[in-house]
């Protein structure tokens, strides 16, 4: 995972340098809150720790109900 | 901004509704009856796709996250482009996964991670000049899609046994629970191509496309479930994680062996499209949520969150099928049925009070 987070941070460099010459900060700042929240989550995986809640919690959380949907349809 | 032809778009929409399910078949948890499960699931896909393309008929010119701030307000409106955003990475997060999953079983030795980040570049790579070569790839990929779909399915008909489809509706309960799992994956997701619309230069003239193209990605899904049953039976499906790759494998044509691997490029096509077309998307709903006036600084860094979201949330394929499968159909159909539901009376209301948006 490393790798990836070194690969996609320098390339969003790239992309993001026109925008830096420019000054346009605004047009930077979404972009930059992406970036920044996919390394939250690449660094999460990367040192095997769960602070930030993601999609798979959710779902594990929901299984009591998706077995209740298995029981009441009769699905395997 | 008129960079799509309806044609291309119900290429799009082929291709996409294809993707991952062709491969995994999501409603195979029924067994018997599996192609009844899938032909309720295309009717709520059907359902939905009408919903969208009459809203469009609606807000010409406008697209489907625009429509939902003008037909629920500002604040109302952004709350539920924010459930679409979700509804978007949770598509593409397990899209990507799909595509790991099946990828690993050829490429043993190539490190997952490596395959995922190149997977994503590519497809930085194609929406980087813009949506028109989104359209053209669509054009690229069909015929080779069409050509190899068919000569699977004629090939493998051979080994089709009527014994195993047998007996029909024995129990409607599970068949209606298949249904919904089908409706969830890929039926629903049809409502993501509506952030196209507006870029479809023809879309009033040639509507009729869209609806002909889901139809045949529809008869597609059918007929693949139908094989399936056919050629593995009730028990052959509980076993199988890539059923119709397996029934591929079954294919023996003189002294050729492993013929599966010829179709190993169907896969990926579907799968390629699929992946490009939920990027482009969620680049496209973040670039209005942010009102941006270029997208392209998005592409990488939206490419790198769905990598890491993935990983994060799906780290090993053994603890996604004990624990967290099943639940999937909770995190995409509810969000997507309420979406375009919502926004569809809205619009409807609306549109009545004032005809002229």
């Amino acid at each position: 995972m490393l790798y990836a987070i070194i690969v996609f941070n320098l390339l969003s460099l790239v992309f993001f340098y026109p925008l830096m010459v420019k000054k346009a900060w605004r047009e930077l700042s979404g972009p930059l809150l992406i970036l920044i929240i996919a390394n939250l989550y690449a660094f999460q995986y990367h040192l095997d720790i769960s602070i930030i809640p993601n999609p798979g919690n959710l779902a594990t959380k929901l299984q009591p109900l998706a077995k209740a949907m298995a029981r009441f349809f009769q699905l395997n | 901004m008129k960079e799509l032809y309806s044609r291309q778009l119900g290429f799009m929409l082929f291709l996409y509704i294809l993707g991952s399910a062709l491969i995994f078949t999501p409603e195979s948890i029924i067994g018997q009856d599996l192609w009844v499960a899938t032909i309720l699931g295309s009717l709520v896909g059907l359902l939905l796709l009408h919903i969208t393309v009459v809203i469009q008929g609606l807000y010409p010119g406008k697209d489907i996250m625009q429509i939902a701030e003008l037909t629920l307000g500002k604040i109302l409106g952004k709350i539920f482009n924010l459930i679409f955003l979700w509804l978007l990475l949770i598509l593409a997060i397990l899209l990507l996964f799909d595509a790991m999953v099946f990828l690993q079983i050829i490429y043993i030795t190539t490190p997952e991670i490596l395959l995922a980040t190149l997977i994503m570049l590519a497809s930085a790579f194609v929406i980087y000049p813009g949506i028109a070569v989104g359209g053209r790839l669509a054009d690229l990929f069909i015929l080779p899609v069409i050509l190899l779909i068919a000569l699977g399915f004629v090939t493998s008909f051979t080994l089709f046994n009527y014994s195993n489809i047998t007996p029909i509706l024995a129990n409607i309960k599970p068949v209606l629970g298949a249904g919904l799992v089908s409706a969830s994956w890929p039926f629903s997701e049809v409502i993501i191509l509506a952030v196209f619309f507006p870029f479809v230069a023809d879309f009033d003239r040639n509507k009729k496309q869209i609806y002909i193209w889901y139809g045949l990605a529809s008869i597609t899904l059918i007929i693949r479930s139908l094989l399936i049953l056919g050629v593995l039976g009730y028990k052959g499906l509980e076993l199988a994680r890539f059923p119709l790759y397996d029934v591929f494998r079954l294919i023996e044509y003189q002294d050729f062996q492993r013929l599966e691997l010829f179709f190993f490029l169907l896969f990926i096509m579907t799968l390629t499209a699929a992946i490009l077309a939920l990027h482009k998307v969620l680049i496209l709903n973040l670039e209005h949520m942010f009102a941006l006036k270029n997208s392209r600084s998005l592409i990488i860094p939206v490419g790198f969150l769905i990598l890491a979201l993935m990983y994060d949330s799906f780290p090993s394929d053994i603890e996604f099928l004990a624990s967290q499968a099943s639940s999937t159909i909770f995190l995409t159909l509810p969000p997507a049925i309420l979406y375009i539901t919502v926004i569809f009376i809205a619009a409807k209301i609306k549109h009545r009070k004032s005809p002229h948006p």
